[in-house]
């Protein structure tokens, strides 16, 4: 218990001194003379004292004075208490349901514990407390709104349930926030392992944030990466990587899966802190593939499986439309999913027409300018044109790559960090254009992707020539994501069962021809897509694991994969770090300190009613 | 001389009035027991074939037997004389009156009621010709040795009034003198008093091992019954001067008022067990009214 004038206890000294002192006085009693004595009991009792002195007899009045003066200079010095239940008028809870918080070391999970957490605040309400729920899943939801409404709250409670996907804490933050406003003595709560990107754009106003870190532990092995490629031999090849979290050496067993049967095993042990890369082979036309590791103490298993399907070989008929590009030509010919064709120019009968007419599915435009062609994908390199949506923005020399979309298909697994470019025709978005700038520069756009008329295009701005670029492990990584993307409409066309790689909580869009689509999760539970249109917008993959979506003319395999450094780092964080102000993490949970003078004056009272009728009664 | 001087007391000031001697002159005394006489009297002598033998003189009272009148000497002192003999007993009553400290409180007091009850049996007792033995418990005043016939009823009437309690002799000790001491015939001893002794009861039994027939009459205040005092207090003993510190809340009250109710009930049943009577009379009653229906409820009245 602590105070807000702690000093005012000193006079517990005085007042229970001076309390004794008068008990020390003895009673000075009135002379009464009467007939005879010895029919009276001699039963006294000590309620007044006006004489000194005498030896200090313990009193049940004695003992009442005592503990009613102590608890009113208590009362006095204003004791705090901590409570499990609320102290403010609003509490706005923020519940981070994100994959970390499926982590085991807080019994049964780091979710289930904030939501008994949310249990007990919810139990300990009073009546002018008024509490809201957040829940940072796949999506930000106001699970309720600020209520003093109990069992609308424990109804709302039960639409919760765990996601693998990483939350928009920023979003739920600035959220709570407003609904924080303006009320006084509100209150934000974050239940949480802090295992979120730092907040930059948050204001917390008036409310007073408190941050009860969840979790004990980081013991975490996680596949952080997942990738297949063909190899010249026709053998498909999966590279996998995995990290260990902890901060000590794990163990691990990897099994590698081929359409269900076993095709390899391995134990090893990585270090703390450390990533393990390995490559297993497939044999041509294996479908699926599998890895899952185990590791003893893991607290997560969002993160020890990860499934690919595996791309057909030699599908995409690709032109290459360059004067002389060894490192182009040789990054697309290595991906066995090319047909690689080389031209100065496009030949005339590939020129001006519907997408998909022509005999090529990907045309690539190396440092000369695009013309319109038939080719269902298009990708220029140096030189931009209308049909990539963009404007021309000029030629800017030295650009500095300052921020790319990590998680676009496109640039997955690349890194773009310090990459020298000696000069690059960057472009701008025309107003309207179904385009998306994957990577920009302070002058203007260096990698855009859109999908305009039944046609997919990507623009590099620079000449790989001209830049590092072609030096870097990221090329052709960069080369085989852009060729898989620009393609993966042309692959779906071919009837084969679509395999898609996504990540959890990320929506996608599927073509579900034929009006009618299903979406069949791990546990075989189904929902309809709406595909009145053809296209579907596949939302609610929260947690990984392998779905289907089915239809008339849909048939496509969903691997939902964690795959995510970040999620997988499950050290609960002792700070939260938003905007300008640090949070510390609450080491006592359930605390929130408020002022309990108001039940002691009550009890005083009690006590002071119970000495007035002893009073009374012995006098 | 006019009746009325004979029973006006030393201060003039009679304890009974001539409405209340009315009142009592015709009432007797009715003892459980025959006790044997020393003088002639009005009672049947249990000692059968005693010639009659003169015993004494004493003044006429108005009232006597004018066959006992001595003609010889009211012929020559003018006079008039009554002869006794003891061919017929007479009663002894002792009236003891207790004088203690204890005895002067109450408004009226408890002394005053006690003296005028004192008198009135007292004047029963003469009025049935029996001797009248006045003693002061604890008084220093010195009583008539024995009174005699509705003569005396003056005399008695000044003891009466002549006594002021101011005595801290303890009421059980003098009684057990009085007991032991030999002097007294058996009679009726009748003890006039608040009881307010511890050793009452003990004083008491004492008495009625003597062969006196015991008649008490207890008197008690308001302030006994019912006292009203409250707080911390410091009781002193009227008699002894012993403190007894108290405070005096419900509690101290209830345990007082059940003590005194046992005591009464202590002198009450000792009375009982000797054979003889208990009355308990209130100061601020009417005293003759009060006794005289008491004394015949409790059968110490002739019918």
């Amino acid at each position: 218990m602590s105070y807000l004038t702690s000093a005012a206890l000193w006079w517990l000294l005085p007042v229970l001194g001076t309390i004794i002192v008068l008990y020390l006085m003895k009673m000075r009693r009135q002379d009464m003379r009467v007939p005879a004595t010895f029919l009276w009991p001699k039963l006294t009792s000590d309620v007044r004292a006006n004489a000194p002195m005498q030896r200090l007899r313990l009193s049940l009045l004695l003992i009442l004075q005592l503990l009613a003066a102590s608890l009113i200079v208590i009362a006095l010095a204003g004791p705090l208490h901590r409570v499990r239940g609320l102290a403010g008028s609003a509490t706005i809870v923020v519940l981070d349901n994100s994959a970390s918080m499926s982590a085991t070391d807080v019994s049964p999970t780091r979710f289930g514990a904030a939501i008994r957490r949310v249990d007990a605040l919810i139990a300990g309400m009073s009546g002018a407390d008024r509490l809201a729920l957040i829940d940072v899943g796949a999506s930000t939801r106001i699970v309720f709104g600020l209520t003093s409404d109990k069992p609308q709250m424990t109804r709302a409670m039960r639409s919760l349930a765990p996601c693998d996907a990483a939350g928009n804490m920023s979003e739920a933050l600035r959220l709570a926030s407003a609904l924080a406003m303006n009320r006084p003595k509100a209150r934000i709560v974050v239940l949480s392992d802090g295992n979120f990107p730092t907040v930059t754009d948050f204001s917390l106003g008036r409310a007073e944030l408190v941050y009860e870190s969840i979790g004990t532990s980081q013991k975490n092995v996680a596949i952080t990466a997942l990738d297949s490629s063909l190899s010249p031999t026709g053998q498909v090849q999966c590279f996998t990587s995995v990290h260990n979290f902890d901060s000590g050496p794990m163990p691990v067993t990897l099994t590698f899966k081929v359409d269900g049967n076993i095709a390899d095993a391995q134990q090893f042990t990585i270090p703390a802190g450390q990533s393990v890369a390995r490559t297993f082979n497939a044999s041509h036309g294996a479908h699926k593939a599998q890895v899952r590791i185990s590791a003893p103490g893991d607290i997560l298993a969002a993160d020890d499986q990860a499934t690919i399907y595996l791309q057909g070989s030699g599908s995409v008929r690709t032109l290459l439309i360059s004067n002389g590009n060894l490192f182009i030509e040789r990054a697309l010919s290595l991906n066995p999913a090319v047909r690689l064709e080389m031209a100065g120019s496009v030949p005339e009968d590939e020129r001006l027409g519907s997408p998909g007419a022509g005999a090529y599915d990907l045309v690539v435009f190396d440092n000369i300018a695009p013309v319109p062609v038939k080719a269902a994908a298009v990708w220029s390199l140096g030189v931009p044109g209308q049909q990539f949506g963009v404007a021309d923005a000029g030629m800017i020399s030295h650009p500095n790559v300052l921020d790319w979309s990590h998680d676009d298909p496109v640039m997955r697994y690349a890194d773009f960090r310090s990459l020298v470019i000696d000069h690059a025709h960057v472009v701008r978005s025309l107003r309207g254009a179904p385009i998306k700038i994957l990577a920009t520069s302070s002058g203007g756009a260096l990698i855009v992707s859109g999908r305009t008329a039944g046609r997919r295009t990507l623009y590099t701005a620079w000449n790989i020539l001209d830049s590092d670029f072609p030096l870097r492990v990221s090329f052709p990584v960069f080369v085989a994501n852009a060729v898989a993307w620009l393609t993966q409409d042309n692959q779906r066309a071919s009837g084969a069962a679509i395999g898609l790689m996504v990540h959890p909580g990320k929506p996608f869009a599927i073509t579900t021809p034929g009006g009618s689509a299903t979406l069949v999760r791990p546990d075989d539970s189904k929902s309809a897509l709406d595909a009145s249109t053809g296209l579907s917008i596949v939302r609610g993959i929260d947690q990984v694991g392998e779905y289907r979506i089915v239809g008339p003319e849909t048939n496509a395999n969903v691997a939902v994969n964690l795959l995510d450094e970040e999620a997988s780092d499950v050290r609960p964080r002792a700070t939260l770090n938003l905007a300008s102000v640090t949070v510390a993490a609450n080491k006592s949970p359930g605390g929130s300190l408020s002022e309990i003078w108001r039940p002691l004056i009550l009890v005083v009272l009690c006590i002071l009613a119970a000495e007035w009728w002893v009073f009374v009664r012995r006098s | 001389m006019p009746e009325t001087s004979k029973i006006q007391s030393a201060s003039g000031i009679s304890v009974l009035t001539p409405a209340e001697r009315q009142r009592l002159e015709r009432l007797r005394l009715a003892p459980r027991r025959r006790f044997a006489g020393r003088v002639r009297g009005e009672r049947t002598s249990r000692q059968k074939g005693v010639s009659i033998e003169f015993a004494d003189y004493r003044d006429y009272a108005a009232g006597d037997d004018l066959r006992s009148l001595d003609w010889n000497i009211l012929a020559r002192l003018d006079r008039p004389t009554i002869r006794t003999y003891q061919d017929e007993d007479d009663l002894a009553v002792y009236l003891l009156l207790d004088m203690s400290a204890s005895m002067d409180f109450g408004n009226p007091s408890k002394f005053h009621a006690a003296r005028k009850a004192a008198a009135a049996v007292g004047f029963i007792a003469l009025a049935g010709q029996d001797a009248v033995y006045p003693i002061a418990i604890g008084g220093s005043a010195e009583g008539p040795r024995a009174l005699r016939s509705r003569a005396s009823a003056g005399a008695l009437d000044r003891w009466a009034a002549s006594l002021e309690p101011s005595g801290s002799a303890s009421l059980a000790a003098t009684l057990s003198h009085m007991a032991t001491s030999g002097s007294m015939r058996p009679g009726m001893a009748v003890c006039i008093t608040d009881a307010l002794d511890a050793a009452a009861p003990q004083a008491i039994r004492a008495l009625g091992a003597r062969g006196h027939e015991v008649l008490v009459i207890q008197i008690l205040s308001n302030i006994e019954i019912d006292p009203e005092m409250e707080g911390d207090l410091r009781l002193l003993d009227s008699e002894t001067g012993a403190p007894v510190d108290i405070t005096a809340n419900a509690e101290a009250l209830r345990i007082y008022k059940a003590n005194l109710t046992a005591h009464c009930q202590a002198v009450e049943d000792e009375a009982g067990r000797l054979g003889g009577r208990y009355i308990k009379l209130l100061a601020h009653q009417p005293i003759i009214e009060t006794l005289t229906h008491e004394l015949r409820r409790a059968g110490a009245l002739q019918r």
